[in-house]
């Protein structure tokens, strides 16, 4: 039921506001990022994926702390809603996002930063594509194994990506081969697609993900035993 | 409703049920839960005396087919002798023993039948005309 | 009128721990205990109830209806108290009741308000604040503010005083001052059930051993105590259960009377409660029986 869902995702965003450290970091972070948009950089994309991982286990690790998974699972609410709800909750926060960076977009252009462009869809498309690689590769894995033996696959896998971002952002043309350095400089650079066709590819590549790892992680939660 | 004061033992050897029978047919026979009056319903009862539904339930069943209430749907358990005689026969054996307990008393004192019988006879009119306090 | 509870031929297989063919059902209105020592299957029974963790084989019905596997219409008159409570720490009581509320089609927020105060617990307190007991009496407020017709609680006065006990016992008495209400508590502390139960079901080793009538129950046995040199091997089929000491033994029996008849002199026959059933009960299948 769709109530059930919005009634979840509201459960979610109260209990991460309630821990008071926890909700004012990841709000105060999703709005710089938000606004860091406008400066369409390989940085900013990679504070996206940032969020999108500090919100996956901090929504999962406040769970598994005050052990409230059977709590919920027990209310007249279905598996299904658990997991869609989730999901839910990184396509609200994509939501917020794309709202105050074109806000901040718009006020920087408004305000005459002539070196501020608008935000172009392949941007928008690229976000999606962190999250849908962030979620489809971390939730099923929640889902199935319980936040606490979730940790120990997600978090080096997460930590990997971050490292990749990290030397990709860090490297100096003296290190590597050339053609690495070629893909680095190209990736950086150009971080998201300027054409419709490739934005197109990308906001597929985006639907794709979501559209296997829902079913996998509805199916495996509906597996799971408390 | 009045009064009713029942009190049941947990460590007696004697059942619960059966202790709840007793003490409530030693009120209907002793008078103070009279004819037609309600009693405590079963969960109130079983809520009072800390005791499960079902004990309760076995009570008033078996009350009921002695002949002593009569469960009204959705109402409650009311006293209804239905037997009278059978209960006329306890009544007048609860006063039976009471005389006894009295003639004691007056022996023991030294009264004579006569004085006895005097006392009776003063006792019961007043009691008739409702002049009398019960002490 | 439908049985409340009806489980029949449950069975969940874990490795090292088999629950098989448990059964036993609840009529409406009724209270039932369902104990066992620990380890003995009453959690997992409770989960498979709940849905919390798919069943091999057999059937759940509650209050009329088959519980499928996520039955989420089911659960609406369903009331649970777990031993563990899951509740986000820093969420206020008041906090938690606005978001559970929505969940239930019934839910009766004056009902949840009064019930909150009756229990003495402060709305405006975080749940991480409270002591076990405060949470269990949210738990349970949580579970009686929305219309449920079966309650199901899971060791709620396991590591809680006598005073705590007491009370939970009491509103429970309340709760089933209305018989649409059934009640469900598995407890390995059977002094709580002694006094408001209806019926016992007991588990052992992940079956049921007995599940029946609690008056019948303590009717029907009686512990024997006597010399031991008393004890003729006729006299040990009839117990349940033997403790023997140097001093002499002590037995559960069905049949006390043939029993100390047979012992003779020197014997002693007492009440047995729900803890001594219990007890030699698991003594007695542990010994060979």
């Amino acid at each position: 039921m769709a109530s059930n869902i919005v009634n979840l995702i509201r459960k979610d965003f109260c209990a991460l506001w309630s821990e008071k450290t926890m909700g004012l970091t990841f709000v105060g972070l999703l709005v710089m990022c938000a606004i860091f948009a406008s400066s369409l950089t390989f940085s900013s994309l990679m504070f996206v994926f940032l969020i999108a991982s500090s919100y996956t286990l901090n929504v999962f690790s406040l769970e598994e702390k005050f052990r409230t998974e059977r709590f919920f699972a027990s209310l007249p609410v279905r598996r299904r809603d658990i997991v869609l709800a989730r999901y839910g909750e990184i396509w609200a926060i994509a939501g917020a996002y794309f709202v105050v960076a074109y806000l901040a977009n718009a006020v920087s252009i408004l305000v005459g930063k002539t070196e501020v462009r608008p935000i172009p869809l392949g941007y928008c498309a690229t976000v999606l594509v962190i999250l849908a690689f962030t979620t489809s590769f971390t939730f099923p894995f929640y889902f199935k194994l319980g936040p606490a033996k979730a940790k120990a696959v997600t978090t080096p896998l997460l930590a990997s990506v971050l490292a990749i971002s990290v030397s990709i952002l860090a490297m100096r043309p003296s290190g590597g081969s050339h053609q690495v350095m070629k893909v680095v400089s190209a990736v950086r650079n150009s971080p998201f697609p300027r054409d419709l066709p490739h934005t197109l590819l990308l906001m597929g590549a985006a639907i794709l993900l979501w559209g296997v790892s829902i079913p996998v992680a509805v199916a495996l939660y509906s597996r799971r035993d408390f | 409703m009045g009064n009713v004061s029942i009190s049941i033992s947990q460590s007696s050897s004697k059942p619960i049920y059966r202790q709840i029978e007793d003490k409530v047919r030693s009120l209907i026979v002793a008078g103070e839960l009279g004819d037609g009056e309600e009693l405590p319903s079963i969960r109130t009862l079983a809520q009072d005396l800390r005791v499960s539904v079902l004990t309760v339930k076995r009570a008033y069943d078996d009350l009921e087919a002695e002949g002593f209430l009569t469960p009204v749907q959705g109402k409650g358990c009311y006293v209804s002798v239905r037997n009278k005689e059978l209960f006329r026969e306890q009544r007048m054996r609860n006063v039976e023993e009471k005389l006894d307990h009295a003639a004691s008393e007056a022996k023991l004192i030294g009264m004579t039948l006569e004085e006895l019988q005097t006392m009776l006879a003063i006792v019961f009119e007043e009691e008739k005309h409702g002049t009398r306090v019960k002490g | 009128m439908e049985h409340a509870l009806k489980v029949n031929g449950l069975s969940k297989h874990y490795p090292g721990f088999m629950l098989s063919a448990v059964s036993f059902s609840l009529e409406r209105g009724a209270v039932m205990g369902f104990i066992g020592r620990n380890g003995a299957g009453k959690t997992t029974t409770i989960k498979l109830i709940m849905g919390l963790i798919r069943k091999d084989a057999g059937s759940v019905e509650v209050l009329g209806r088959e519980m499928g596997g996520d039955d989420s219409d089911n659960k609406e008159k369903i009331g649970f108290v777990y031993d563990e409570h899951g509740f986000y720490g820093n969420m206020t009581i008041r906090t938690i009741g606005r978001l559970v509320a929505p969940f239930y089609r019934n839910w009766n927020q004056e009902e949840f308000a009064r019930l909150v105060m009756e229990f003495g617990l402060n709305p405006s307190r975080k749940a991480g604040e409270l002591s076990r007991g405060q949470r269990t009496k949210l738990a349970l407020a949580l579970a009686l503010a929305h219309g449920a017709e079966l309650l199901v609680l899971d060791e709620p006065t396991s590591g809680l005083d006598p005073v705590f006990r007491s009370d939970l016992v009491d509103i429970l008495y309340c709760v089933i001052q209305d018989e649409r209400k059934s009640i469900f508590f598995s407890t390995h502390n059977t002094t709580d059930l002694e006094r408001i139960a209806d019926y016992i079901t007991f588990i052992e080793d992940g079956k049921i051993v007995f599940s029946e009538c609690k008056d019948a129950l303590l009717e029907r046995y009686r512990i024997v105590k006597g010399p031991r040199e008393r004890l003729s091997a006729c006299g040990r089929e009839m117990c349940v259960g033997i403790r023997e000491t140097r001093t002499g033994f002590e037995a559960l029996s069905a049949s006390a009377e043939d029993l100390s008849a047979l012992v003779g002199e020197d014997v002693i026959v007492e009440k047995a409660n729900l803890e001594d059933i219990m007890v030699y009960c698991v003594k007695g299948a542990a010994d060979g029986k």
